[in-house]
């Protein structure tokens, strides 16, 4: 039984409304580039655990998008989970599955990846456990 | 962490006074060794560290051509090893016999057996063997296609059981089929066994018939290299015994008793035979 939890960090800009969250985790290695996307390899799945959001300068959305083909020249991501950071409400927002999201890796070109929005552009950070499992 | 059997520990090892059996399928010949003592008791643990890589070593790449390893340590993203690996000492173990090799021994320390487990972290990495060193060893449909980290099928995620022979080299293998370049770590639990090889041939039938509790340990050889037959034949003086059925006991007993005198008297565990005299040997009198 394979299993791999980790945790990934991105952080928003602070300049665009709308992009991907860049990944950082202490086994992803920076040297080259900065990975957007999590490619989930054949026979296993991703599991997303908890996604953890923060910022107290504006509302954040993060949304996961999930892809059957990160292969190809554009990939057609489709939205599959989106949390809020409300302000209003709180500077940080917690959303700790039970059950986690599952992805499954069919032929090895699947991806996952987190985008942000935001009404405003700002500084936000998240915080998502996934797991590599077979 | 393992489930204690009646041969095996709280890591997977086997016990003193306890048997280990290897089958090689290729030969379809199995070597039961009794294990005597092992030496590294409470030093099973071995945190090797990252696999002994690089910067700008050339792998292959599942996405075609080769790709590089970014940086010391550090398996590429969507690359599997080109040439299989072996695992250099860590720099406090330098003087061990091969400096390229820390599982390496030769023929001499025949009274030794390494039993390895490894474990890779992050354990979605491929793992794969090539026994000897060069040599791929899963196939599909006898020969007609070759498998391994670098195809669909023929490796384990993460971890691998491996028993290294004194005089064949083993060559690890591996595969990252993520976009992500990934630091890793290995931890070998590893039993350094002081071994013998039965020398009573209905013994043998018992281990090999599973009458008699084992640790079996199938090596992944489809191929029966001539470096293995040789070494093999240096270590031992024999291949190993071959399996038979109940109804084929008599048989059996008949032709291990045969390969029983081949085997290097090193390693051989002759057959104890009570005196009379010995205690314990109450000889029953006919009245």
């Amino acid at each position: 039984m394979v299993s791999e939890l980790f945790t990934v960090y991105g952080k928003t800009d602070g300049a665009s409304i709308t992009d991907d969250l860049p990944l950082y985790a202490d086994i992803i290695d920076y040297t080259i580039a900065t990975p957007e996307h999590l490619r989930i390899p054949r026979g296993m799945k991703l599991k997303i655990w908890a996604i953890r959001v923060n910022g107290n300068l504006g509302d954040t959305a993060v949304t996961v998008n999930y892809t059957h083909d990160v292969t190809a020249g554009i990939p057609v991501y489709i939205a599959i989970n989106t949390d809020i950071l409300d302000n209003a409400v709180d500077s940080r927002f917690s959303d700790d599955y039970r059950k986690p999201i599952i992805l499954r890796g069919f032929t090895g070109d699947e991806a996952v990846k987190f985008t942000w929005t935001q009404p405003v552009a700002v500084v936000a950070n998240a915080e998502i456990d996934v797991e590599y499992c077979d | 962490m393992s489930y204690p059997s009646k041969t095996t520990d709280s890591f997977g090892l086997v016990e003193d006074n306890s048997y280990l059996t290897v089958f090689i399928p290729a030969s379809q010949l199995a070597i039961p060794f009794r294990v005597l003592a092992r030496h590294n008791r409470g030093g099973e643990v071995l945190n090797y560290g990252a696999l002994p890589i690089t910067a700008a070593e050339t792998w292959g790449s599942y996405d075609g051509g080769t790709t590089t390893a970014p940086a010391d340590d550090v398996i590429p993203s969507r690359g599997f090893t080109n040439t299989a690996k072996s695992f250099t000492p860590p720099v406090d173990m330098s003087t061990v016999y091969d400096s390229s090799d820390m599982w390496y021994i030769p023929y001499d320390f025949r009274e030794r057996l390494f039993h390895v487990k490894m474990e890779v972290t992050p354990s979605l990495i491929r793992c794969g063997v090539q026994i000897p060193k060069g040599q791929n060893q899963q196939r599909f449909q006898r020969d007609r296609a070759v498998l391994g980290v670098d195809k669909i099928s023929g490796f384990n995620r993460g971890s691998l059981e491996m028993i290294h022979f004194p005089e064949v080299r083993i060559g690890y293998t591996f595969g990252n089929d993520t976009n992500l370049d990934l630091f890793n770590t290995v931890k070998f639990t590893y039993g350094e066994y002081m071994i013998g090889i039965p020398g009573d041939a209905e013994l043998i039938y018992n281990i090999l018939d599973k009458r008699v509790p084992s640790h079996w340990v199938t090596l992944p050889i489809a191929t029966y290299d001539s470096a293995v037959k040789v070494g093999l034949q240096k270590d031992y003086g024999i291949e190993g015994f071959n399996m038979y059925s109940p109804e084929e006991r008599r048989y059996a007993i008949e032709e291990y008793q045969s390969v029983i005198e081949k085997i290097n008297k090193d390693i051989l565990i002759v057959k104890k035979v009570p005196t009379d005299s010995s205690p314990g040997n109450v000889i029953r009198r006919v009245r």
